[in-house]
């Protein structure tokens, strides 16, 4: 963070006023809970747990009165324009630690077997268990400790998240309720990385099911191709008895009461029927 | 059903909805069906369906509903896709140029039915119609059903009870218990059509739709075939159940007694024994010493991965600690597991009974009789059961048993008699491919044990084999006729005989590769004889010399005829006394051999018995002298008898052998009583692998020689196909062998010798109709031509040209009737006998056409005579329909035949597939018709490819090819343009000359 001394502003934090900024991002300006779903929640939890609480305050205020003017995001990546009390608009830039291609490959096999992921994800929501995944994966899903983000701001204020941070990490967090792809992004794969991954997978489960998959305008050519496939096995009738040549009420024996004489009797009557039933279908 | 209907596909699949599960069946057909906008068009009405189901039953009395339901498909624009088997034989249209199909809902007129009725039509028999054909949904649901049946009939289900909210019901429940049949289930579930989950799309799975239809089945079956018991009045809650379980209604009883809790988790029990993850396994452990004790030890193996087993003896007394471990993973309580085990295991193989007397049962010593038994009769019993026996590596193969092996050399006499011919002959011994001497089988049929140590191995010694060796050695005769020694090879089951050798003569016999004496070339023969034809020529000469009569079953394209016709020709100039050869084959092969004689050997006297005006009995007797050979007709052979009959032929020669079984027993009989002093019969298809064809063929070549029919039924069709037994197949292997001689285009003798594409034109005449026809067409355009000048002229004699092309390819392209039947052109007759060939040998070929008519016939005609599938691209199809199309017939196990009514082009098409390519009628532009052929053919490629065009004899057809192969007087140089035009600038007379049709061009069609 670069300190620049502007006039009479001295280096101890003191409380300014922002400038009105126009068009900016306003994060539920009505009052209202920012950060509604369980992930958003939970990012900012792990924020405050980095003993950022006060800080963060003060950039829910900013965040609120749409101080933030534009973000962009790249994977990892956040660089922000926030505007303050001086006329030109400070430049935030936030890093996340990417977590690298083979964890990644790992964490998408772990979302591939459990079919829940996937269609919460495409649903818009993230599985309560993901983070559970990323570490079983050997990665986590937030930022262990503070030291794993790396912020910077061209505000003079010293403290590290000043504000406009904090105001960012906010803008985020609303951002995260409406699209969780987003924070995965952070961590290193854009939403068409993980859906192309999760496409494969996709396909073959809707394919067993019988379903469509689509390919955003039609079917898939492999739903076309097995629409009309002729059977590939074929089953011939069995020539001799090669079963057991007991009847099965022996081998798994009915309870008592079911057991007597005369039930067993009857039973054993109607597998003879049976059998006779099925000599007369047509051959 | 009338000739003049069309093909139906019939449609089926189980559909679950809220109240029940049925199955729905629907047809389609390739004519449009003009519908109100949602419903499907072309699907028909749903009486339609319920008539075409009573053609194909047998049980006239099944109950159906009708009803229409909503389905997806995929659907280009208007047209959703079409079935395999009616793909093609209907325009797209404007859809066509629809690139990505979309799911679109279509309604549906169906028959509805009941699953237990239709259960029994699957697994059974149905009258099969050649117009209704089953779509792959009704396939599959086949075979869910057959697999259903080997459930019921191996008693693979018991009497269960399942629970809902408020009722206790009985269920006949399916008990899955071996992996192979759980395995069966996943396979069934990867192999359904994905249109089985149309009317409930979204709504449920595969594994879903096939699991219901199984329970559904089995238990609506089974009550089917129950009388109902009726329970008398103080009947408990057993008695209830057992009445329920005869009963339409599975209701047992509303509540829940202590009873009905019992019966409830006993079938809960079941499910769990089956989903358990391990299994008992029984091990056989052979004998330390000299003693007779084997032992089977009892083992606990999982099911998931059967290298984890351990023996029973470490889990009694839970003191191992490893062994724990394993075990403690799926129950607390092992011993149970193990006593259960034991339990069910006795009830299959008593003996185990025995071990049960001690505390902790571990194994159970056995005999080596006793083992033998085990192995035999209860292994696989045990197998059924979910129980898994290591069989031991050396039990069930063919070690052990003893072998012969005979060494036949000439006998006394010098006279070739053919099978009659005394032999004499030696006999050895193997086993396991090694020679063994008498003192050492007496010395193995002396030992006690069934099993032998023989080294690290041991031996299953058959003792009865080992006498019935011993008796014969004892018994060995001195001289036999050849016909008895091959017998003694070949239809005395008793006798393992493994292989025949040959010494001298007998050498060539049983040894085709040996040299033979390689004679000259004919002189009179105008062509070069390839090494394989010389081959074939020279065991020709050997074969009939010895008087034996042979098959030369080459490959087609090989050129079978001219070896035939060089054989002729050889035995005509070696001879003083000169006699006639009669040459009997299909008609539509008649023109063809009479241009082959033409054109190899001249020098030959070729004379057609064939057409209404052929000669009458005396006449041919009387001018037989005139010739050298007689061509005739299968047709002809019964009818013509006694007029055949009355002559001594030098030889005679069936073409298209196969035809002698087709024509019934009369002709069989009639082509056998000819007498010949030689007999050959030439096929492409592989009789060896066909019993009908090789029986009928060897009752001409060779009469007696493989038994009447009954008894040729009963030593060898039965056993070869019903019982699969292939000690008979190898037996009936020898028998047959030294009379065949077959080559193949993918022998390394003979691909070294043949060019990689191989043009043949083939002549085939022109039916009657055809050629009444043909007539009154040219006549109306000469008549026309004198008048007409300029455009109106030319336009009259192209249109006549489209007009005869058409009618040469079947005359309803022409008339505008539906009667498809395959006589009316003998073309298409004679494709069908090929494809037979080509099918029969495993190979693809693709059929070229400019008319999608013709096409349509073809593909008609291949469906109902074949079953095949054949893929018809013709016009307005969609990209991905014709991708699939392509990618399907380039895989190895896709469909055979590809018909093709565009024009070749298409850049990229691929289809090298195909090893024969046909062109059923031409484009007279050679750069046209290479550029199809050329779709299959790419230089460099390993594989032999054939190029088939047929040419109607006496035709404009034939007229045009002499033109481009410049035989005629009319020059190369006219065809100029790659269409017809040409044609219309020739002169009047020039066009009489071309168009008239030569007499005796006209086959006979069936009088």
């Amino acid at each position: 963070m670069s300190k620049k001394y502007y006039g009479n502003y001295s280096p101890y934090y003191a409380p300014s006023r922002p400038r009105k900024a126009e068009g900016g991002i306003r994060v539920n300006s009505k009052g209202g809970v920012v950060a509604k779903k369980w992930w958003s929640k939970r990012f900012i939890e792990i924020l405050s747990s980095y003993g950022w609480a006060n800080r963060l305050q003060r950039g829910r205020r900013y965040a609120r009165s749409g101080q933030v003017l534009r973000i962009n995001i790249e994977s990892g990546k956040i660089s922000a324009e926030v505007q303050g009390s001086m006329a030109k608009p400070y430049r935030v830039e936030i890093e996340f630690q990417e977590i690298d291609e083979r964890t990644w490959n790992n964490i998408i096999d772990a979302m591939k077997k459990k079919p829940e992921f996937t269609s919460l994800l495409l649903a818009g929501e993230l599985s309560p268990e993901i983070e559970e995944l990323f570490e079983k994966s050997g990665s986590k899903l937030f930022p262990a400790k503070p030291d794993d983000i790396k912020m910077n701001c061209s505000c003079p204020d010293y403290a590290n998240p000043c504000k406009h941070i904090a105001a960012v990490f906010y803008v985020m967090a609303d951002a995260f309720d409406s699209d969780p792809f987003i924070l995965l992004q952070l961590r290193g794969k854009t939403q068409e990385q993980i859906l192309q991954a999760f496409s494969e997978a996709h396909n073959e489960k809707h394919l067993a099911s019988g379903i469509a998959p689509s390919n955003g305008t039609g079917i898939s050519r492999d739903f076309i191709d097995k629409f009309w496939r002729e059977p590939a096995i074929t089953i011939s009738e069995i020539h001799q008895q090669s079963g057991s040549t007991i009847i099965p009420l022996k081998k798994y024996p009915p309870p008592s009461d079911f057991n007597d004489e005369t039930i067993t009797a009857i039973l054993n009557r109607y597998y003879e029927e049976i059998r006779k039933g099925l000599e007369k279908i047509n051959r | 059903m009338s000739k003049t209907d069309h093909m139906y596909v019939m449609h089926g699949t189980c559909y679950i909805d809220e109240h029940s599960v049925k199955f729905l069946l629907w047809s389609e057909t390739s004519d449009k069906i003009k519908k109100t906008e949602n419903f499907h068009p072309f699907a028909t009405s749903a009486q339609k369906t319920v008539k075409l189901l009573n053609d194909i039953i047998n049980d006239k009395k099944i109950k159906t509903e009708t009803t229409s339901l909503p389905a997806h498909f995929p659907t280009f624009g208007n047209t959703p896709l079409l079935s395999n088997q009616i793909s093609g034989m209907v325009d797209y249209t404007k859809d066509s140029e629809i690139d990505n199909p979309e799911l679109k809902e279509w309604a549906v007129p169906c028959a509805v039915v009941d699953i237990a009725d239709i259960f029994t039509i699957l697994s059974g028999n149905d009258k099969g119609n050649e117009y209704i054909i089953p779509g792959s949904d009704f396939l599959f649901w086949r075979n869910a059903s057959q697999f259903v049946y080997n459930i019921i009939a191996e008693r693979k289900f018991l009497p269960t009870v399942v629970e809902d909210s408020f009722s206790v019901r009985s269920r006949w429940t399916p008990i899955l218990e071996t992996s192979s049949d759980q395995s069966m289930v996943q396979s069934l579930v990867k192999d359904m059509p994905l249109a089985c989950l149309a009317f409930n799309y979204g709504q449920i799975d595969a594994e879903t739709l096939l699991k219901t239809y199984m329970n559904v089945a089995v238990d609506t079956f089974c009550r089917s075939q129950i009388n109902t018991y009726t329970i008398p009045a103080q009947g408990g809650d057993a008695l209830k159940w057992v009445s329920s379980l005869s009963s339409g209604s599975s209701l047992v009883t509303f509540s829940r007694s202590l009873a009905i809790q019992k019966i409830s988790s006993w079938s809960r029990a079941i499910q769990s024994r089956i989903d358990f993850p391990l299994q008992m396994a029984f091990d056989l452990i052979p004998p330390d010493g000299d003693d007779d004790t084997w032992k089977l030890r009892f083992m606990v193996q999982s099911k998931n991965d059967p290298s984890l087993i351990i023996p029973f003896e470490r889990i009694w007394g839970r003191n191992d600690v490893d062994a724990m471990a394993f075990i403690k993973k799926y129950t607390e309580f092992p011993e149970e597991f193990l006593l259960q085990s034991l339990g069910m295991a006795q009830l299959i193989f008593p003996p185990i009974k025995k071990a049960l007397q001690s505390a902790n049962p571990a194994e159970l010593p056995l005999t080596s009789d006793e083992v033998y038994q085990f192995l035999k009769d209860y292994g696989a019993v045990l197998g059924e059961s979910g129980f898994s026996v290591l069989f031991p590596e050396w039990w069930g193969k063919k070690s052990g048993k003893p072998a012969l092996k005979i060494k036949a050399s000439p006998g006394s006499q010098t006279k070739k008699l053919g099978l009659e011919t005394l032999v004499k002959y030696d006999l050895e011994i193997v086993m396991d491919g090694e020679p063994i001497g008498v003192g050492e089988l007496e010395r193995l049929a002396a030992i006690k044990s069934r099993f032998v140590h023989i080294g690290k191995k041991w031996l299953e010694i058959d003792k009865e084999q080992l006498n019935k060796i011993l008796k014969m050695l004892r018994d060995n005769k001195k001289q036999v006729p050849l016909a008895q020694l091959l017998s003694m090879a070949g239809m005395d089951s008793n006798i393992p005989v493994i292989d025949i050798e040959g010494d001298g003569w007998l050498k060539n016999l049983f040894n085709k590769e040996h040299h033979m004496d390689m004679p000259e070339q004919p002189a009179g023969l105008m062509g070069e004889l390839r090494e394989y034809q010389k081959q074939g020529l020279s065991w020709l000469n050997f074969m009939a010399g010895y008087g034996f009569g042979c098959c030369l079953a080459d490959d087609m394209g090989l050129g079978k005829t001219i070896e035939i016709i060089s054989y002729m020709l050889k035995r005509h100039e070696s001879q003083e006394n000169k006699g006639v050869t009669l040459v009997v084959c299909p008609t539509s092969v008649i023109s063809n051999w009479v241009h082959e004689l033409n054109k190899f050997a001249p020098s030959l006297r070729v004379h057609v018995h064939h057409g209404s005006d052929r000669m009458k009995e005396q006449e041919l007797v009387d001018t037989i002298i005139n010739y050298d050979v007689v061509i005739t007709s299968y047709s002809l052979l019964t009818r013509d008898f006694n007029i055949l009959y009355k002559i001594n032929w030098e030889g005679i020669v069936a073409d298209e052998a196969q035809y002698i079984k087709n024509s019934g027993t009369k002709q069989s009989r009639a082509i056998r009583s000819l007498s010949a002093m030689y007999r050959i019969a030439l096929t492409g298809t592989p009789i060896e692998n066909r019993l009908e064809d090789l029986r009928s063929i060897f009752d001409f070549i060779n009469p007696g020689y493989l038994g009447g029919e009954k008894t040729f039924k009963k030593n060898f069709t039965e056993p070869i196909i019903k019982e699969g037994d292939d000690t008979v197949s190898d037996k009936l292997g020898r028998l047959v062998g030294p009379f065949i001689l077959r080559r193949v285009k993918t022998d390394k003798n003979v691909i070294s010798d043949l060019p990689e594409k191989e043009e043949i034109k083939l002549y085939v005449p022109v039916s009657r109709e055809q050629a009444t026809l043909y007539a009154a067409t040219v006549k109306a355009m000469l008549e026309d031509v004198e008048e007409l000048k300029g455009i109106k002229r030319s336009g009259i004699i192209l249109s006549t040209i489209t007009k005869l092309k058409r009618l040469m390819d079947h005359p309803s392209l022409v008339s505008g009737d539906k009667n498809y039947n395959e006589e009316r052109s003998e073309k298409m007759v004679r494709l069908m006998d090929m494809l037979e060939e080509i099918l029969a040998n495993g190979e693809k070929v693709l059929i070229f056409t400019q008319y999608i008519e013709a096409g349509k016939i073809i593909k008609e005609l291949i469906i109902k005579r074949f079953h095949e599938e054949a893929l018809f691209l013709s016009g307005n199809v969609p990209r991905i329909v014709r991708e699939q199309m392509i990618e399907r017939f380039q895989n190895a196990g896709g469909p055979k035949i590809f018909i093709i009514s565009v024009k070749a082009g298409g850049a990229g098409i691929n289809l090298t597939a195909a090893t024969n390519v046909i062109h059923f009628d031409r484009w007279w532009n050679p750069a046209v018709e290479n550029q199809a052929t050329d779709r299959a053919y790419r230089i460099g490629q390993s594989k032999l490819v054939r190029v088939y065009k047929f040419i109607s004899t006496g035709t404009i057809e034939e007229k045009i090819d002499g033109i481009i192969e410049g035989k005629t007087y009319l020059s190369k140089k006219i065809i100029k343009s790659t269409d017809e035009s040409w044609v219309s600038n020739l002169s009047t007379s020039n066009l009489k000359d071309l168009f008239t049709l030569r007499k005796e061009a006209i086959a006979e069609v069936k009088d």
